[in-house]
């Protein structure tokens, strides 16, 4: 049951600022809200198992630009093979731009440490990629799949997905560049966490901040 | 009776206790085996006697066991007993010694039984599964039936409650020379409650619930001593619920039914002889209907028989010693719907117990118990207890000793598929057969272990050291104390081992976890006759995984404003459903004139984490737990004439009710009750 939290001691390293950096480091980056990014949210009822589904379709997001390329719920799909998304939500399965998922040098690792003391991205050989990189559940992604894998828990009675406190998603965007993620919310409206009920507050809506440097380097304050 | 006497004839006479100022001390039973003074007894142990059940006017066994001092009830598909910090089905329940078996999700519901019939009831605290094998790691619970005393007797009770619960019953005894009879039957029904008008259903079902019991026993002139008793228990209860605006109908059945031969002989005056059969059963059945056509929706049959020989001889080796020696098989057998055929398992147990009073102030008990199971792994249980008795005003206690839980019939045998989601989970005796099975229809997209890797579990076990005594104070006081450490090893929980080609994953069972409880339990009591007595429990709980996480720094809050933190240990709030802190207040007393005896129980608790909110899986957060609260009972009683006692009052007399948090609690419940004794 908490396994997962071990799992994910991976052990991080801090790798030194790029000495013949030419940031300012008084440079403010902003840290941006993304809302109720719909990821495929539950329309239907399966016809065999009587079960809501969705699309099965992905949302595709630019972190650069911070705005959605593809909504799930479009039909025309020609944009998920670019390069112009850094993250894909569909459901709880998140996909970085590269790897088997896309054509970009996107990657990403969970850090276990909060969102604020997160300064640097970690050197390059810590970042993971999808069809490349196997959880321990077998699976080949960056952001692992399952509850205590990766950024959120399932809790089994009440059917509530919430976010793991203190895991720090750091993505390599699309087109090198890097950038640090927290998610906040999986339901529309972002609700208290104690106080979700699904029918008010439907899934598959995520609510997340996140910092993006756009100049390259690794720093991310 | 008689036996019992002989056997204590045969005792080690070592205590004081002859004085004349003082009573006698009740003897009990469950801590050794043999028949021993409580106050006498190496290992701490508390008793509820026909006085107190008579006197509170609870009518099942949950209402007494809740306002007893260091018991705390816990709610998980039904209400059980928490000891020492642990869930319920670490406590083993005994009827007359036997263990009772029909568990729900682990927990026995203590609805379930009348506390009428009842002698007493004894509650061993910390590991004896030295003398009871599987179970009995948090402690023991032995329920003790009346035995026929009276030539002729016989009581009829009708009791009223809130709730339109009624409860009507009679029981009757026997004693002819060399035979003796008791008999009980007993009827209870309720209406059920509904705290959550706007939710269709009710929130607690009516229920009707019946017992029958009978203790019949012959004195086989002097030396030998015949009884057999049995018990037949049948619960129907009937609720109702809502999916998708849809109303459902639900009904389940239980019954369950032991039967118990003994024969005892006192061989010579040093050696006694003990033989036991023990068959006993247990059948489910569920069935939910959809309201308007009655298409079935669910149905799940279940059913479990326990049976059990044992032979035990009693030898006293010197006036200071005595060899207790104990053998034994069972036969387990299951058969449901989540199982794919009957399931039977058997095991053997050998015991060895050895009581010295080594000076007349200093007694050591040693014992181990060896368990080997088809199913898991044998195991080894030893007990070491020392009573030290430096003045008659004086006892100090200490024990070391190992507890262990056999892994369920789910763990081992479960075979399930939830249709909807698509996982399966399979126990580890069926584990490789039903993988071949999925990967020969190519259901299996990767492995992620090495089914080899998935064999027999070890039981459950825990180390569990307990320390403590009583001081008689010279006000005629007693204050009694114990602190306890058990360190339990090997919990076993799921782990995924395959993925299917439906993304969804194949669990089975594995040895995983690891926490530890302890604490302090003490009490007040006025002696020799209570009329207030205090008690006060200190628990602390936690998994080890979890404190290790926090000691790695890799274990995260979020707070109410949405901050995430790295946890410290005292951010964390241990296992679910535990109170830190408990207490018990009994007030005892008649009211000048009139003839009124009342009894005033108060019952008080800490908050208890009972969910997790942000995502970290354990209980940090101020929301996360239930409060505290404490809870009053208050019971008048009065004789009408020398056959007739009426007793009235109410449980819950504030009305605490928390509807959400504490679906369990009804508020306010009053009653009147009758007893008629000839």
């Amino acid at each position: 049951m908490r396994t997962g939290f071990l799992l994910f001691a991976l052990s991080f390293v801090l790798t030194a600022c790029d000495s013949g950096s030419t940031l300012r480091e008084d440079q403010p980056i902003e840290v941006l809200t993304v809302k109720d990014l719909p990821a495929d949210p539950l329309t239907s009822t399966d016809p065999q198992t009587g079960r809501p589904v969705g699309t099965g379709r992905y949302t595709f997001f630019s972190l650069r630009t911070s705005e959605i390329v593809l909504r799930y719920d479009e039909a025309d799909r020609s944009d998920s093979a670019s390069t112009a998304w850094d993250l894909a939500f569909q459901g709880t399965h998140i996909l970085i731009n590269g790897g088997s998922s896309g054509p970009g040098q996107g990657g990403a690792v969970v850090l276990s440490a909060p969102f604020e003391e997160i300064t640097e991205a970690p050197a390059d050989s810590a970042f993971r990629i999808d069809g490349q990189h196997e959880c321990s559940n077998g699976v080949r992604r960056a952001i692992c799949p399952g509850s205590g894998q990766g950024w959120y828990h399932y809790d089994t009675s009440t059917h509530i997905i919430t976010p793991i406190p203190g895991r720090t998603i750091v993505v390599r965007t699309a087109d090198g560049r890097y950038a640090k993620v927290r998610i906040l919310s999986y339901y529309k409206g972002a609700p208290e966490p104690g106080q979700i009920n699904p029918e008010t507050h439907p899934a598959r809506y995520y609510t997340f901040e996140y910092v993006f440097q756009p100049d390259g380097s690794r720093r991310l304050q | 009776m008689l036996t019992l006497l002989l056997l204590l004839g045969i005792l080690p006479q070592v205590g004081p206790d002859t004085s004349r100022v003082i009573p006698l001390p009740p003897v009990v039973i469950t801590a050794t085996h043999s028949a021993r003074a409580l106050t006498d007894v190496p290992v701490p142990m508390q008793l509820v006697d026909a006085n107190t059940i008579t006197r509170t006017g609870a009518a099942r066994l949950s209402d007494l066991l809740a306002e007893q001092p260091g018991l705390l009830l816990f709610e998980d598909h039904g209400t059980g007993l928490m000891l020492q910090g642990f869930e319920p089905d670490y406590t083993l329940f005994l009827i007359d010694g036997e263990p009772i078996i029909g568990r729900t999700a682990s927990t026995l519901d203590l609805d379930r039984f009348t506390v009428q019939g009842l002698e007493r009831i004894e509650i061993v605290r910390g590991p004896t599964s030295s003398l009871y094998g599987s179970e009995a790691l948090a402690g023991v619970v032995n329920l003790i039936r009346r035995r026929p005393q009276s030539p002729l007797a016989a009581s009829l009770h009708a009791r009223t409650e809130t709730h339109n619960t009624h409860q009507l019953g009679a029981t009757s005894e026997l004693k002819r020379g060399h035979l003796g009879a008791s008999f009980l039957m007993d009827h209870y029904r309720t209406g059920g409650y509904d705290l959550t008008p706007d939710v269709y259903g009710p929130t607690a079902p009516a229920l009707r619930d019946y017992t029958a019991d009978a203790l019949l026993q012959w004195d086989i002139g002097r030396r030998s001593h015949l009884s057999l008793s049995g018990r037949w228990h049948q619960q129907q209860r009937q609720s109702a619920f809502a999916l998708q605006g849809l109303g459902y109908d639900e009904q389940h059945h239980q019954t369950d039914y032991s039967l118990n031969p003994r024969f005892a002989l006192q061989v010579t005056r040093r050696l006694r002889l003990e033989a036991s059969g023990y068959a006993s059963s247990y059948t489910t059945r569920t069935h939910m209907t959809r309201q308007g056509d009655g298409a079935l929706y669910y149905q799940d049959r279940f059913e479990q028989a326990y049976r059990k020989l044992e032979l035990r001889t009693q030898h006293l080796l010197t006036d200071h010693q005595l060899l207790t020696l104990g053998s034994g098989i069972i036969q387990e057998a299951l058969q449901g719907d989540r199982y794919t055929h009957r399931i039977t398992a058997h095991s053997g147990f050998v015991l060895m117990q050895h009581e010295w009073a080594l000076r007349p102030w200093v007694e050591i008990i040693s014992g181990f118990r060896f368990d080997a199971h088809s199913d898991y792994k044998a195991r080894l249980s030893p007990r070491l207890a020392v009573l030290f008795r430096p003045s008659d005003r004086y006892r100090l206690r200490a024990s070391i000793g190992s507890g262990f839980k056999a892994p369920e019939f789910r763990q081992r045998y479960l075979v399930f598929t939830n249709a909807a989601a698509g996982y399966s989970v399979f126990g580890v005796m069926r584990f490789r057969e039903e993988l071949r099975r999925l990967q020969e229809e190519g259901q299996i997209a990767q492995l992620l272990i090495d089914p080899q890797k998935v064999s027999k579990l070890r039981p459950e076990n825990s180390v569990a050291l307990n320390v403590g005594g009583e001081i008689m104070l010279s006000s005629g006081l007693a204050f009694s104390l114990n602190a306890f450490h058990n360190e339990v090893r090997d919990l076993i929980d799921t782990q995924p081992v395959a993925q299917k080609t439906n993304q969804a994953f194949v669990y089975t069972y594995f040895n995983v976890e690891r926490l530890f409880t302890r604490g302090i339990e003490s009490t007040l009591t006025p002696w020799p006759s209570l009329t207030l007595a205090l008690s006060y429990q200190y628990v602390e709980t936690a998994d080890r995984d979890v404190l290790e996480a926090i000691e790695a720094g890799q274990l995260f809050g979020r707070t109410l404003s949405g901050r995430d933190y790295r946890l410290r240990r005292n951010d964390y709030g241990g296992l679910m459903g535990r109170s830190r802190h408990s207490g018990t207040v009994h007030l005892r007393g008649e009211v000048p004139q009139t003839g009124i005896q009342f009894t005033l129980r108060g019952v008080w608790r800490s908050r208890y984490g009972y969910r997790d909110v942000d995502g970290n899986g354990v209980i940090n957060r101020p929301d996360e737990y239930v409060p505290g609260y404490s809870l009053w009972h208050l019971t008048l009683e009065r004789a009408l004439n020398r056959h007739l006692k009426l007793q009235g009052g109410t449980f819950n007399l504030f009305d605490l009710r928390r509807p959400a948090l504490m679906p369990f609690q009804p508020g306010r419940r009053w009653f009147v009750m009758l007893t008629l004794h000839v």
